[in-house]
């Protein structure tokens, strides 16, 4: 249908991306900001020419409908991209002042500022306790090794600190207090997300990517987590993708859309997206019409 | 319950069928039963209903091609199965006078004595050991690291370039390698370490070691393979090293895998003839002392691939290698189910139904 319209009626109907829509003025500091980002996976472009900034301390949520490149995009902001063959970037994603597309970035200490939870729970076959411990263990932040307590150090207590504090940030910590040693494969797929996400916290990033993290959960671990998502937001940057748009409606201060083909369509305050939106083409996709 | 289904399914076909295919499926069944009980009784008959299992068989084949290519295949498999039978039960019949005669003793005792007729199978079971231990110690640190290599730090080209190329060495014939062992390794080493004998349990290790690289390297590579990759991936988005995830994920996760590759290499150091046969020079006495892997003894396989000649005249000789046969085919079989039943294993953890 809209296919024909664009044909008949050029320039009345179809509708181009305008500079205006993407245009977000916000006070504060950016923690990424995103200009000309392109991302191609052989011969497809997956994204095209994406800019944007995204504030800190604040929960940005991208939404659009499947295959639009949220992951995509979500990937680009920790260079997990660069583990897939395919995939190739091309612009720059500014952090701290830097480009972390410059040759001399080194990732994994990027990847420690910038976490992530993915799309689909993760978990490693370990216990409970070793998943959360794990990222400040390879840091060399918790240390409870043989070697290391013959030298006299011994971080048990820092350990059963953090996990704790790390499940209950996730709203995890009541369902597995007295199981911690368990293969955290045994946990509900509920469970191994908000794992996942507790996971990235213990890694205190000061980004925390998440890829639809709720998607799995019922409604009640899912309040719990974007319960847990407002309250990141004071200490950390929140970038959140979301099919759920009441959810992107509750939780987020700025919303980001991206339709079919990659594009970034609009990108705005929260509350002016969903009531307000400026493209024809998000009010149709944010009151169901098209997506 | 499958055996039950099959048999039914080949009788509901059968009923199916009109008169003419019936009969022929009679008499190819029947002709089948003629050639095997002219086999018995009068070898040179076997021919005729030979001939008419193949008319038979022809004739199915255009005329019910789906009915006959179901017989047919389920002929196969069942023929199959059924020899392998066969040759188990005879392993197994045939290792029983030596049994009957030597109690216990078969399996506790080192003598080996042709002349009083006492066989006890405790040398080349030693032997056998000696050897496989040393197999395993290195081609299980060796085939590791290389699958680790190609798996987890190789790049793409280099990993399908280097996998198919290790995988082509498993198929080099194994009287290559022990001939190689023999000539190269041999004479190196005697004039290594000034042994006064030729062969050593140590050089068929070595060799049976690198024959069993290829199936360690490629088995485990396999299973590192299968760790998924969004599990890697939540180890590198966590701010950890390339190294810190083969190390703290892909391994661990791949760790059952792993030992079923090395179990499987063993298997086949055990049950590798030639490089043994080849070497050794078959001296049917324990090392002395019982550690001294530059001796010269003997394996269980040798021990059969080289006497069996001699052994012809000798019925208890026969029986005290078909007994050495068991004993061989009980361990490898034992480890074959342990390998499965560790990768069966590691399926389901990473599966996520454990
Ligand atoms: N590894 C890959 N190799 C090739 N193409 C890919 C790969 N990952 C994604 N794509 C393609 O890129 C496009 C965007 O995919 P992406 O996963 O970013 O979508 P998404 O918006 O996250 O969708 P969903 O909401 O379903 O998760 C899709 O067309 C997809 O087919
Ligand atoms: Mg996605």
């Amino acid at each position: 249908m809209s296919q024909m319209e664009t044909q008949t009626t050029t320039g009345e109907t179809e509708e181009q991306i305008r500079d205006e829509w993407l245009e977000y003025d916000f006070e504060g500091e950016s923690a990424l900001s995103v200009e000309d980002l392109d991302v191609f996976y052989g011969n497809d472009q997956a994204l095209q020419s994406i800019s944007m900034d995204v504030p800190e301390k604040s929960v940005t949520a991208l939404i659009g409908p499947s295959g639009c490149g949220k992951s995509t995009f979500l990937r680009c902001l920790n260079r997990m991209n660069d583990r897939i063959d395919a995939a190739r970037v091309e612009g720059t994603v500014e952090f701290d002042g830097e480009n972390i597309y410059d040759d001399d970035v080194n990732l994994v200490e990027l990847r420690k500022r910038i976490g992530m939870v993915f799309q689909s729970p993760n978990p490693f076959p370990k216990s409970i306790r070793e998943n959360i411990s794990y990222g400040p263990r390879k840091h060399g932040d918790i240390d409870t090794g043989l070697v290391a307590r013959l030298l006299g150090r011994d971080d048990r207590d820092e350990e059963e600190e953090l996990v704790e504090r790390c499940l209950r940030g996730a709203a995890l910590w009541d369902e597995v207090h007295d199981r911690l040693d368990d293969n955290a494969l045994g946990l509900s797929g509920g469970q191994q997300q908000r794992l996942c996400i507790a996971r990235a916290l213990a890694v205190s990033p000061d980004v925390l990517l998440m890829d639809e993290p709720a998607s799995a959960l019922d409604p009640i671990a899912t309040s719990k987590i974007e319960d847990l998502v407002e309250e990141l937001a004071e200490e950390y940057t929140v970038v959140i993708v979301t099919h759920n748009m009441q959810q992107a409606a509750r939780i987020s201060d700025q919303t980001a859309v991206f339709l079919t083909g990659g594009e970034l369509v609009e990108y705005g305050d929260t509350d002016q997206i969903f009531e307000n939106p400026q493209s024809q083409r998000v009010e149709d996709y944010i009151t169901g019409k098209f997506g | 319950m499958s055996g039950a289904s099959t048999t039914q399914a080949i009788s509901r076909s059968f009923g199916e069928l009109d008169w003419p295919a019936r009969i022929a499926g009679l008499v190819g069944a029947l002709s089948l039963i003629a050639a095997f009980a002219a086999f018995i009784v009068e070898p040179g008959a076997v021919v005729f209903p030979a001939l008419v299992f193949v008319a038979v068989a022809l004739y199915g084949w255009f005329a019910h091609q789906a009915e006959t290519a179901r017989s047919l295949t389920f002929l196969a498999t069942a023929s199959t199965l059924v020899i392998l039978g066969v040759i188990t039960v005879y392993l197994f019949v045939k290792a029983v006078p030596i049994l009957r005669q030597m109690g216990a003793s078969l399996l506790t005792s080192a003598v080996w004595d042709v002349h009083g007729g006492r066989y006890g199978l405790v040398t080349m079971m030693w032997g056998t050991l000696v050897t496989t231990i040393i197999a395993t110690l290195v081609s299980a640190p060796l085939g590791v690291a290389g699958a680790v290599f190609i798996s987890e730090i190789a790049p793409k080209s280099v990993r399908e370039a280097v996998k198919p190329a290790i995988e082509l060495l498993a198929g080099i014939p194994s009287i290559v390698y022990g001939y190689i062992g023999f000539v190269v390794i041999n004479s190196y080493m005697m004039d290594l370490f000034r042994l006064p004998t030729n062969g050593s349990l140590f050089i068929v290790g070595l060799v049976i070691g690198v024959m069993a690289l290829p199936t360690v390297v490629s088995v485990s590579e396999d299973a590192l393979n299968a760790v998924p990759n969004a599990m890697k991936d939540g180890s590198v988005a966590l701010g950890s090293t390339d190294w810190q995830t083969t190390k703290s994920v892909s391994v661990p996760a791949a760790i059952s895998g792993i030992s079923a590759a090395v179990i499987l290499g063993v298997g086949r150091a055990l049950g590798e003839t030639m490089a043994a046969t080849v070497i050794l020079a078959n001296v049917t006495q324990l090392p002395e002392p019982l550690y001294d892997v530059f001796g010269n003894t003997i394996t269980l396989t040798s021990a059969i691939a080289s006497q069996y000649g001699v052994a012809a005249g000798r019925p208890t000789q026969l029986s005290a290698l078909f007994a050495a046969g068991v004993v061989l085919f009980v361990v490898v079989l034992a480890l074959s189910v342990v390998s499965q039943t560790i990768e069966r294993r590691m399926q389901q953890t990473l599966g996520g139904d454990q």
